[in-house]
């Protein structure tokens, strides 16, 4: 009997003059540790926009909105992290590796959603026919960086390449019905580009 | 039961005020002695097996990991033993030792929260004050290692996400040390305590047939003599390569079951320290890349730090499980109720309930409505009741 009390007394004891567990949190900024999963945030330089994060994410916390209204066409990916897991497979998943990454931040909650969520815009690249997105300016630029001289075998990498080059071409021009075989060097989505070619061997015919 | 005019209903819940989750309990009471004690779930059906067939194998290791926020490791485990049965691989021997790390820091973490839950509901907040003061640095290795206190994110199909690097290991053995200390404190402060032996002694016990009715598991069943365990029965990860013992106890008490879970917190604190010596030093794979999973079924297990938790998965090579099904332990645990409360006083119940450590949200796979006007959750005697109505109108009509 007399041994247990001993050694809880020295407990309570130690208890006593300890100072209290918690910390003083607001008042003294808090570091969590280098490993530490927090808010994902976007990196403007490192995106392209390709829309991985999009796919891969579990929680359905990323949204992404192509607007492709005459003019100025815009792809959007909002990170909201009210929804986010913190499962850091956004950043594992990202092809550049810079686009997306988790940060320490851990004081996400808001009065205004504005203040917390993150976001990045893009150029888009669409069909100059249907309108279809074909991807983001930055996201075909990127690929046809990796894949070097294999990019003049797709006419919209090489109409990028043209544009990067600055060399004026008339394939900005804007396409008008009926598609014809010369269109198919245009920035066109595949679908427009088989009837551009069926289209035409028809004529020929 | 309800015909006789003695018995008074005590209703516990839908709300518990004391296991913060939702489910309700009938105790049909003859004066203080509890007769009968009926139980309906149901309230906390979020349809994580249809959730599942939505997701890709990948993203569902994330899903499984909210079923339960205390063994929130457990579902990956078994989910991902389930589909590395299923593709029929083994996983590199570094994240084995890695992912036997984390279950057992989380074996640790869970059975502090439930001696401390167990002094609150008993009334002897000193023990709740101190487990949970002792669990906070089980938290914070966690939170060096994978980056969260909880919901881990470490178990992937064939590996680990995250590696323990080698620099983090003295730290850790630093911190467990600790811990280790600490937990030798608590549990002779708690097994030596007299009133907690007084409180706890012969309240709710089952026997080893009542265990083998009920099909119980975990340390619910290790308390009451049956020498189950699914690391040492069905090896996985690093259980077969490193020394360990499974701990068993003879009365099935609820005294028992303290001790199971407070040694088996040792017995964890052993095999990571052998999984450390195991990994330290040495380079190596943790993971390997899963392209497709196959056609065909699987099934996986895991010793939970409630007991044995089991997952099968049908896949026809889609990207999405077509069948996922999971029965946590608290499933078989749970109905022991209806062995250990009767012929227990009402203030007894409180810890006999408490002390096969149920986890609600775990369980909840199904949930029945009415689909009339009438919305109420149906149980095993409605469903009779209904059935009887059935053909009583029948034969009326005939």
């Amino acid at each position: 009997m007399k041994k247990p009390k001993i050694r809880e007394l020295k407990e309570a004891v130690k208890g006593i003059f300890s100072r209290p567990y918690t910390t003083k949190f607001p008042y003294q900024p808090h570091t969590p540790p280098p490993r530490y999963r927090g808010k994902p945030e976007y990196y403007e330089e490192g995106c392209v926009g390709c829309g991985a994060c999009f796919q891969v994410c579990s929680a359905n916390a990323i949204d992404m909105i192509d607007n492709t209204e005459k003019g100025n066409p815009i792809r959007t990916l909002i990170q909201h992290p009210s929804k986010c897991i913190f499962c850091r497979e956004c950043e594992r998943n990202c092809i550049t590796g810079e686009g997306i990454k988790l940060t320490q931040r851990f004081d996400i909650a808001y009065v205004d959603e504005e203040d917390v969520l993150s976001s990045v815009k893009h150029k888009l690249i669409t069909c100059l026919y249907c309108g279809t997105v074909i991807g983001t300016e930055k996201h075909l630029r990127w690929v046809l960086k990796r894949i070097g001289n294999l990019g003049f075998a797709q006419p919209v990498l090489l109409s990028q390449l043209m544009e990067e080059l600055q060399v004026k071409t008339e394939y900005e021009e804007k396409g008008v019905p009926p598609i014809q075989r010369t269109d198919m060097l245009k920035v066109v989505c595949p679908k427009c580009r088989r009837i551009a070619f069926i289209s035409d061997e028809k004529k020929e015919k | 039961m309800k015909n006789n005019k003695k018995t008074v209903i005590v209703p516990i819940g839908p709300y518990h005020p004391l296991l913060e989750e939702p489910e309700f309990f009938a105790l049909y009471c003859d004066g203080e002695k509890i007769v009968d004690v009926e139980w309906q779930a149901g309230y906390n059906h979020r349809g994580i097996e249809k959730l599942s067939e939505s997701k890709h194998w990948d993203q569902v290791t994330f899903l499984v990991e909210r079923i339960c926020g205390i063994c929130s490791t457990s579902h990956p485990f078994a989910y991902c033993n389930t589909i590395e049965n299923l593709i029929g691989m083994t996983i590199p021997e570094r994240a084995k030792y890695i992912r036997s790390i984390i279950g057992e820091l989380e074996r640790i973490h869970s059975h502090l929260l439930w001696m401390g839950l167990a002094g609150h509901f008993l009334g002897y907040n000193t023990v709740f004050m101190w487990a949970w003061k002792y669990r906070e640095p089980v938290l914070d290795l966690f939170e060096i290692i994978s980056g969260n206190r909880n919901h881990y994110a470490m178990f992937k199909i064939g590996g680990v996400r995250r590696n323990i690097e080698n620099e983090d290991i003295p730290k850790i053995r630093k911190m467990l040390a600790e811990i280790k200390g600490q937990l030798e404190m608590l549990i002779g402060a708690v097994l030596d305590d007299p009133v907690l032996t007084a409180r706890l002694k012969n309240v709710g016990v089952l026997t080893k047939q009542d265990i083998k009715n009920f099909g119980s598991v975990g340390p619910v069943a290790r308390a009451s003599g049956v020498d189950v365990d699914v690391r040492r029965d069905e090896p996985y990860a690093a259980y077969p390569l490193v020394e360990w013992s499974v701990i068993t106890a003879k009365n099935g008490d609820v005294l028992d079951k303290a001790v199971v879970r407070l040694s088996e917190c040792l017995e964890a604190v052993k095999i990571i320290t052998q999984c450390l010596d195991a990994i330290e030093g040495k380079a190596g794979e943790i993971g390997e890349e899963v392209r497709r999973v196959p056609e065909g079924e699987g099934i996986g297990r895991h010793e939970a730090p409630r007991g044995e938790c089991f997952h099968y998965i049908r896949s026809d090579g889609a990207n999405s499980p077509v069948r996922h099904k999971i029965r946590a332990p608290s499933y078989t645990n749970v109905p022991t109720f209806k062995a250990s409360c009767i012929g227990q006083t009402i203030s007894d119940v409180a810890i006999i309930l408490a002390g096969v450590d149920p986890c609600y949200c775990c369980t909840e796979r199904v949930a029945v409505y009415d689909a009339g006007k009438k919305k109420k959750l149906y149980d095993f005697q409605h469903l009779v009741e209904l059935s009887k109505q059935k053909t009583e109108r029948i034969r009326k009509e005939i």
